[in-house]
């Protein structure tokens, strides 16, 4: 398997895997340093193909760019970076969110059905419910890319009205922790508790059973141990279907 | 790092203006007027790759849009050790267009890009840079060193934004064949054009 997922390489930097494959490939990058330096390689020899291929953009385009740059918030360095979390208070993000920082990840989503099968494979097996909603027939699974390093997983069951969210790449935290928010459609926000991330970066899955009105998920650094309400802007957030 | 000195710059502004790395260094402070030229720098081959990819001018326009205003967003996690600052935006530009291909699976023209991706596209009327035109040719010239097969799976993914197993299909081909020749002819590629990473 190990040979066989390096040769993955060059499908990975053409972006010509599916979402599943991509998301299993990162994993094998997390541990393979030489495919990590491959991959790299690939990236500045695809920047060269590009650079084969350029045409001047209508001149208008500059001035609509400019004018949204104006009006748009950059992120944050990275999530360890963030500032020390403030008072607590309600969630003006969550109302906003459509002009919100993280609206071009919100549209970046693409909603994919994983391979459920495999999905099993790489989950804990004791964790029963959790199998059980990932291989539900009406299993729905949505992944994204809210940054650059980090996949985020949420896979959610109608008929069995739970919900499994997982990631990989998150930067470990000290004296903080991941904390995963439940989000409704009135702006209020529910814990679903805190991840515990393992020194590669992978989150352990987390089973919640999502009420009515909830339409999304959301991570925030938390002080140790989590906090009853959310005290600091989310790291990520994405829309759950189903 | 003296990658930004490779960066293909306007040589009519300043004796020595700064490079890409330097600018997104500004730009991820919120200097405004960096990613202005940020914007000059980068644009004609962020349209150019994703044009080549989409074909239709609108979306294209559209997806360039997203490209830059996530390269201003996210300035601040382009990461120097991890590679160049051109290598950032153009994995950017690419996954975006990709996506954008992929989310309209239903419609569409996939023999028509399968053909476009196949031939050169004529130059459009925009004046070439000589510094553009010699990376064409040094690029076209690596390419023609790779077998046929290396060529397709590469040019079909990389120009067309086929997946891997839409470009086995297309080439009549094993998946297993086209993984490894897609890996194969970009190090073949890395190789002749001199790719240090």
């Amino acid at each position: 398997m190990g040979q066989d997922t390096h040769t993955l390489t060059g499908a990975y930097a053409l972006n010509a895997l599916s979402p599943t494959e991509s998301v299993r490939f990162e994993d094998h990058l997390a541990d393979c340093d030489s495919c990590v330096q491959e991959v790299r390689g690939f990236a500045e020899t695809s920047a060269r193909l590009a650079a084969a291929t350029v045409q001047a953009p209508p001149a208008e385009l500059r001035a609509r760019v400019l004018e949204e740059v104006a009006r748009t918030r950059q992120l944050a360095p990275a999530p360890e970076r963030l500032p020390e979390p403030r008072a607590r208070r309600t969630w003006p993000w969550l109302l906003g969110l459509a002009l919100a920082a993280c609206v071009a990840t919100i549209i970046a989503l693409g909603a994919v059905v994983l391979d459920q099968g495999r999905q099993v494979d790489e989950l804990h097996a004791n964790e029963q419910r959790i199998a059980a909603v990932i291989s539900a027939p009406d299993a729905v699974s949505t992944s994204a890319e809210p940054m650059e390093g980090v996949s985020v997983t949420v896979v959610s069951s109608e008929t069995l009205g739970d919900l499994v969210f997982s990631a990989h790449g998150l930067e470990d935290l000290h004296e903080e922790d991941y904390q995963l928010w439940l989000t409704r459609d009135d702006g209020s926000v529910y814990s679903a508790g805190v991840l515990s991330v393992d020194e590669a970066g992978f989150v352990l899955p987390v089973l919640a059973e999502p009420d009515e009105g909830t339409e999304g998920v959301a991570v925030t650094v938390e002080p140790e141990g989590g906090s009853d309400q959310p005290t600091s802007d989310p790291v990520m957030a994405m829309p759950v279907t189903g | 790092m003296d990658r930004a000195a490779a960066v293909p710059h306007d040589a009519a502004h300043d004796a020595d203006p700064p490079g890409l790395e330097e600018l997104l260094g500004l730009v991820a402070r919120g200097d405004e007027q960096a990613f202005g030229r940020v914007y000059d720098l980068i644009s004609p081959t962020v349209y150019g790759l994703v044009r080549r990819i989409l074909r239709d001018p609108a979306q294209s326009e559209e997806v360039t849009q997203e490209v830059l205003v996530e390269v201003w967003r996210s300035a601040c996690r382009y990461d120097a050790r991890r590679g160049s600052p051109q290598a950032w935006v153009m994995t950017l530009a690419h996954r975006r267009a990709v996506d954008r291909v992929r989310s309209e699976q239903a419609s569409s023209d996939r023999e028509a890009r399968a053909a476009a991706a196949d031939t050169q596209r004529p130059y459009d009327e925009v004046a070439e840079e000589a510094t553009d035109r010699l990376e064409r040719e040094r690029v076209r010239r690596c390419l023609d060193t790779l077998t046929e097969l290396q060529e397709q799976s590469v040019r079909l993914a990389f120009y067309g934004g086929y997946s891997y197993r839409e470009v086995a299909g297309l080439l009549s081909a094993p998946l297993g064949t086209i993984k490894t020749r897609m890996r194969d002819g970009l190090i073949r590629l890395r190789d002749c054009l001199g790719v240090d990473w």
